[in-house]
């Protein structure tokens, strides 16, 4: 749809979208001033921590423009990377570094296999990825410190920084909970539209044009990927010291498609369309009481009608 | 040297299930260029219908594919209808959309059979020739398996068939010398929904019949539809059977444990050799 | 985005399951809530059918007998849909907008441990039905005043290998067969049983018994069966992989008795199309055949629902109601340490048998003793009988 659109015009729509997204992120941040069940508070953590994830899915698919069928492995792998540290007797800020610094060359493993296979093989690349991750989890058990076992389907707990005991626990959750959403989605959107963003896109879309213009597109690839994954690290790590356990769901195909569903709902490509929907959609579904029996109905007809609703 | 043949045995006949599965994925993917995320649901509905006749009228599941086939193919053709159709555009989306449909499918199934689980006998008796046993009723599926596809083989080679690849290989041209493009489509997912159908009712005697049952098989047939590059569908027969042959490989002489994550390795490493797959050619990017 | 807001307009914990009260009994006063949580969707979603119908019939009795002193009990089911976030989202809503008295779940380890967490966070009484990790006892007995709320009915891995070792040791045999799937409570299992076994020098047959759960291959392991020759093959797993393991070394023509932990083999419509069926045996908490409480409560729940129960996550979900329902009966006052204490002390009837609950907060089943499983063998399609202990 073609439209003149004169220059005070968009000024004055860019205006009035940042002043709208700046209203909603402080807005994210006074919601613990109307908010102190502890239901409500997790539900809306759960939802700011599933908005960022699935922004992290969106920067690979629309900046980077390579698609991800296998996301949880960044976010579940950095969580257990860093389980895994807590177990061996590592301190639990180091342990978050070390699942970050997993998540990051995962991502740079991806990236590098993208160079050789794109489109829907490298989404079946790396959703054969995440899966062996979840089989192993699942496979693998550990002693642990006191002598039970643990691992497994059971997931491996993890030394919790803030305990879960701590007074204001979900309170202060929530508060570095959006504190990470606003970050990373902020983050990534202007990292999306700045100059190295327009140099991703270029290496993501049009190798040949972009090698011409001078554009290492293999850097710049392996560069996007790798803050894709350690994006979705940083959730993980977080998500691990919110639960105080990682489990084997967060490295399922269903969660790395959940991240695919809500971004291609929320607008693919555009970060803050995805990350508003997964958040709205995460809340609403904590809240609204469907009949157990029903939810998933509910569910998939609601995901149908979007999508149905996002094509006209 | 048995347990070679016995291995080499068990793994064409899992080849040739992985194989049919995959071929309905195939179909689509090549010609509608979308990937179905509802194919085990379809697969799953075909177990059910076959569960449901044979617990009714007493059909036999060794012959109730047939009529199985064909009300699933109109239930494919509804479905496209309704879900597929208005939105033919972007693939991701049609992608997601299809995803929906399968989990509406899945919620309807348990409101119609309830979540209960459900177990069919099997037919035909293992027998051994010369120390090898072989699964009778495994065998059965594994050759009807491979008599579709060589029916649809057939079938591409005719006039229709023809006219699918035309409007596969570029939509606008075939439409301006009047192929009705939108028709053919619909009728390919019919085909492919009714193919995965036959593909779950001949399985059902040998699985348990649950709303979730066509969950893996469909990630194992997109797997093979992938590596055997994208919608073809020799492709997904070689790709179908040697996934088949190395998993049994894998099972007899390593552990059965690891069976996926080796058939895992194995998808990576192969698409990292040949990133288009065993046949394929690289499909235009959609933007 | 529309439709959210549509959707959204008419939740808002409106509605609840209620328990079928009967107007005509006492049961009247303020009710008592029990939350119920539980996989409703995806692979798992029988087992939230099975407990609402469960808690729907005892919970009809109950409150036709007269309630809990006089007032009525209701539930409230919430899915878990098989994930430890679901679980604690769950718990959270039951606890904070339903306000429950107590919890009964969950199902699968990664649940169960949340929801262990939930409700020692909030003081709120959690009975575990099933869950064999051992994590459970480990954690409760580690830290006692934390987990005071929190009890466990099912067996855990420790007792659950032993009971059947001691089935299989009735049974003279001079090696056994191991089966599961790899996934890490069925290799405990494993090593549990082959520990207890071991010491009564009845060694495993073969070792690579394990398939992927995501792609079971069965072929090599009736291979290994046919190959080692067994005198007894457990199978580990109490999901559907095993009714299909069993199909099919039945339909390769192995006559090795088969003994599965419970489950699915259970379930006499999966049992009838295992052929020939014979010496098939599975584990259960309790079972049909002494004209008890059991046979009574099997055949009432048929002829109501349709469908046949198991013996494991039914029979447990069943005792897990009833000592709920009997503490809140002996208390004054329904609240979470009175209930605690009284879980903690006192002594409950069930239909395995008489619970008590040691300083883990488990019960003390034991192959021997009067809370010690059954061992149940298929004679035909929906003729069983009870082997085990004679």
């Amino acid at each position: 749809m073609e439209s003149t659109t004169y220059p005070l015009f968009r000024t004055g729509r860019r205006i009035a979208g940042t002043a709208a997204a700046v209203l909603l992120a402080i807005g994210i941040f006074l919601v613990p001033l109307f908010v102190t069940n502890q239901f409500w508070l997790n539900a809306l953590i759960m939802a700011n921590l599933t908005a960022a994830f699935v922004a992290t899915w969106d920067f690979l698919a629309g900046p980077v423009g390579q698609l991800s069928g296998g996301q949880a492995l960044f976010l579940g792998g950095a969580g257990y990377v860093a389980a895994l540290a807590g177990l061996a007797g590592v301190n639990p800020w180091l342990g978050m570094l070390l699942g970050l610094v997993f998540a990051a060359i995962a991502g740079l493993v991806a990236g590098l296999l993208s160079l050789r296979v794109s489109g829907p093989f490298l989404i079946l690349a790396t959703l054969a990825l995440a899966e062996i991750a979840h089989e192993s989890v699942l496979a693998i058990g550990f002693l642990s410190e006191q002598g039970y076992a643990i691992g497994g389907e059971g997931g491996i707990p993890l030394l919790q920084i803030l305990p879960r005991s701590a007074e204001g626990f979900f309170t202060t959750a929530y508060f570095l909970s959006a504190l990470l959403l606003v970050g990373l989605v902020a983050g990534l959107y202007l990292m999306a539209r700045s100059r190295l963003g327009l140099q991703l896109r270029a290496a993501g879309r049009d190798i040949l044009s972009a090698e011409a213009a001078g554009i290492n597109t293999t850097l710049y690839r392996l560069l996007g990927f790798a803050v894709a994954a350690g994006a979705a690290g940083l959730v993980g790590v977080f998500w691990g010291q919110y639960v105080g356990r990682v489990t084997p769901s967060l490295l399922a195909l269903q969660f790395s498609f959940s991240a695919m569903v809500l971004a291609v709902i929320g607008g693919r490509g555009s970060i803050i369309g995805p990350a508003m929907v997964a958040y709205l959609s995460t809340a609403v579904f904590s809240w609204l009481w469907v009949d157990p029996h029903y939810q998933q109905l509910v569910y998939a007809l609601a995901l149908l009608v979007l999508i149905r609703l996002r094509s006209l | 040297m048995l347990v070679f043949v016995q291995a080499l045995v068990s793994g064409l006949s899992q080849g040739a299930i992985y194989a049919v599965v995959a071929s309905g994925l195939a179909l689509i993917l090549g010609n509608l260029k979308v990937v179905n995320l509802a194919h085990g649901s379809f697969f799953t509905l075909g177990a059910y219908l076959t569960y449901t006749l044979y617990t009714t009228w007493g059909w036999s599941p060794l012959y109730s594919w047939l009529p199985v086939g064909g009300v699933v193919f109109f239930v494919a053709l509804l479905a496209y209808r309704l879900v597929i159709g208005p939105l033919r555009h972007r693939r991701t989306t049609v992608a997601v959309a299809t995803l929906g449909l399968g989990m509406l499918m899945e919620s309807i199934f348990i409101i119609i059979w309830s979540p209960l689980h459900y177990y069919l006998r099997t037919t035909l008796p293992v027998i051994r020739v010369g120390g090898v046993r072989i699964n009778l009723q495994e065998a059965y599926v594994g050759l009807i398996a491979l008599l579709l596809m060589g029916l649809l083989f057939v079938f591409l080679k005719t006039r229709s068939g023809r006219a699918l690849r035309f409007a596969a290989h570029d939509a606008e041209v075939a439409e301006t010398v009047g192929i009705d493009v939108g028709r053919l489509h619909m009728l390919t997912f019919g085909g492919a929904g009714a193919l995965a159908a036959v593909a779950g009712s001949l399985m059902a005697p040998l699985l348990t019949i649950h709303s979730t049952m066509g969950r893996m098989p469909m990630v194992i047939g997109l797997a093979v539809v992938i590596v055997g590059g994208m919608g073809n569908i020799h492709g997904a027969l070689v790709a179908g059977l040697a996934l088949g042959i190395i998993s049994s490989l894998v099972g007899f002489y390593l552990s059965p444990a690891l069976v996926y994550i080796l058939s895992l390795a194995i998808i990576v490493i192969a698409l990292a050799l040949r990133p288009t797959g065993l046949y394929g050619a690289l499909l235009r990017r959609d933007r | 985005m529309a439709a959210a807001i549509v959707l959204a307009a008419c939740g808002g914990g409106a509605g609840q399951q209620q328990g079928d009260d009967d107007e005509t009994g006492a049961a009247d006063g303020e009710p008592i809530k029990i939350g119920v949580l539980s996989p409703f969707s995806g692979p798992f979603a029988s087992v939230g059918k099975l407990k609402v119908d469960i808690f729907n019939l005892l919970l009809a009795d109950v409150n036709e007998a007269g309630g809990i002193n006089g007032r009525p009990v209701t539930f409230v089911a919430g899915d878990s849909q098989g994930t430890a976030n679901e679980a604690r989202n769950q718990a959270l809503r039951l606890i904070d907008q339903e306000q429950v008295d107590l919890l009964v779940g969950a199902y699968l380890s990664e649940e169960t441990v949340e929801i262990m967490e939930v409700a020692a966070d909030r003081g709120i009484p959690l009975i575990i039905p099933t869950s064999a990790s051992n994590e459970v006892n480990a954690r409760i007995e580690q830290d006692p005043e934390r987990y005071r709320h929190v009890f466990r009915v099912g067996y855990n891995i420790t007792q659950w290998a032993q009971m059947m070792g001691d089935f299989i040791l009735s049974r003279d045999v001079s090696s056994y067969g191991y089966v599961g799937a790899n996934i890490r409570w069925n290799q405990e299992f494993a090593e549990e049983l082959a520990r207890y076994l071991a010491e009564h020098n009845v060694p495993q047959a073969f070792e690579d018994g394990f398939y992927s759960p995501s792609q079971p291959v069965f072929d090599p392991i009736i291979q290994q069966i046919q190959d080692t020759q067994p005198g007894i093959v457990v199978l580990g797993d109490p999901g559907q992989n095993a009714v299909e393991l069993a199909k099919r070394i039945r339909q390769a023509g192995l006559e090795v008795p088969i003994f599965s932990v419970g489950g699915q083999m259970g379930d006499e419509r999966a049992a009838a199309t295992i052929q020939p069926l014979e010496e098939v045996y599975f584990q259960a908490a309790s079972w049909m055949g002494d004209d008890g409480p059991t046979d009574e409560y099997f055949q009432r729940f048929k002829e109501e629902y349709g469908y046949p129960l198991v013996g494991y996550t039914d029979v447990l979900t069943h005792d897990s109601i009833m000592i709920a329902v009997e503490a809140m009966r002996r208390v004054d006052e329904v609240t979470p340490d009175a209930l605690a204490e009284a879980l903690a002390e006192g002594e409950f009837q069930g239909l395995a048998g008489t619970y008590t609950f040691g300083p883990d907060h488990q019960p003390p089943w034991e192959a021997g003793s009067d809370l010690s499983g059954v061992v149940v063998q298929w004679l035909a399609p929906e003729t069983s009988q009870r082997v085990w202990p004679r």
